[in-house]
């Protein structure tokens, strides 16, 4: 297996996380909250609100502005 | 209590000088991504971005301090409707057209990302049930995933000839997405994901 393929199946392990984490929280009664809810509890404050705008933000600008 | 309140220390944790210093840690973050965008040979812009974001939660916490917490009223959120969806459809359309980093493109981006920091800026949350149920551990596995893709990214980085130059062996998140968004088709759907992305954000 090259290092390329290893890198890049790195990146698909965390998107596969990501959707098991939410797919356990939302059909599991566990401690695991969904993204929603943690997001919104990250936002709550004017800090989290704008660090987490920010981040998006910079995802557009990062792959289309110059 | 006013959302605000909430994110400052508390009763005798408040009293400590140590973790009065302590700088938000969401300042941190965005320290640590503008420092690395910018060596990594990215438009200045980006990482001043960042930069500026962190700079504007410090000036806000230092004034804060001074005068004093006002409670502030959870603020009314844009709802979504077929008209929202389809203004955004549009515009991943239209913006999708655009050479990357090209003006057009620059500006088409540009205005709804600042628009939606300054609307976080200017406005407080809705009060939701599911964010007070969010305990250490739940946030613990979460933070962990980002953080491990935080680190995976790093080490990517890092293991390219230079800062500035991209890695086949090795590619960053950009350098696995720069041959999927060379399509028109592919643009629209990043740029659709991402207005999306952001209208939910901006609801939260």
């Amino acid at each position: 297996m090259s290092s390329h393929t290893i890198t890049v199946a790195g990146y698909l392990l965390v998107v596969a996380a990501v959707a098991a984490l939410q797919v356990v929280a939302l059909t599991h009664r566990t401690s695991i909250p969904t993204l929603g809810a943690v997001l919104s509890r990250l936002m709550r404050s004017r800090s989290g609100r704008v660090g987490v705008l920010a981040g998006w933000a910079w995802i557009g600008l990062h792959f289309f502005v110059r | 209590m006013d959302e605000d309140t909430r994110a400052a220390p508390r009763g005798r944790l408040a009293n400590i000088p140590l973790l009065r210093a302590l700088p938000d840690p969401v300042v941190i973050i965005l320290v640590l991504a503008g420092f690395f965008d910018m060596i990594s040979g990215n438009p200045v812009i980006h990482g001043v971005v960042l930069f500026a974001a962190a700079g504007a939660i410090v000036g806000d916490a230092i004034a804060r301090r001074g005068a004093g917490q006002q409670p502030r009223k959870p603020t009314a959120r844009p709802r979504t409707s077929l008209y929202v969806v389809g203004i955004m459809i549009g515009y991943a359309m239209v913006v999708g057209e655009f050479s990357r980093y090209s003006w057009p493109a620059s500006i088409a981006v540009a205005i709804p990302a600042v628009g939606a920091v300054a609307y976080a800026w200017r406005t407080s949350p809705p009060r939701r049930p599911e964010a007070e149920q969010v305990g250490v551990f739940g946030a613990a596995v979460w933070g962990s995933v980002f953080v491990a893709l935080g680190v995976w990214e790093l080490a990517a980085l890092l293991m390219q000839p230079t800062l500035i130059i991209e890695s086949y062996a090795h590619p960053t998140i950009s350098a696995v997405m720069d041959p999927v968004l060379v399509s028109h088709a592919a643009r629209a759907v990043f740029l659709l994901l991402w207005l999306a992305v952001g209208w939910y954000l901006v609801d939260r």
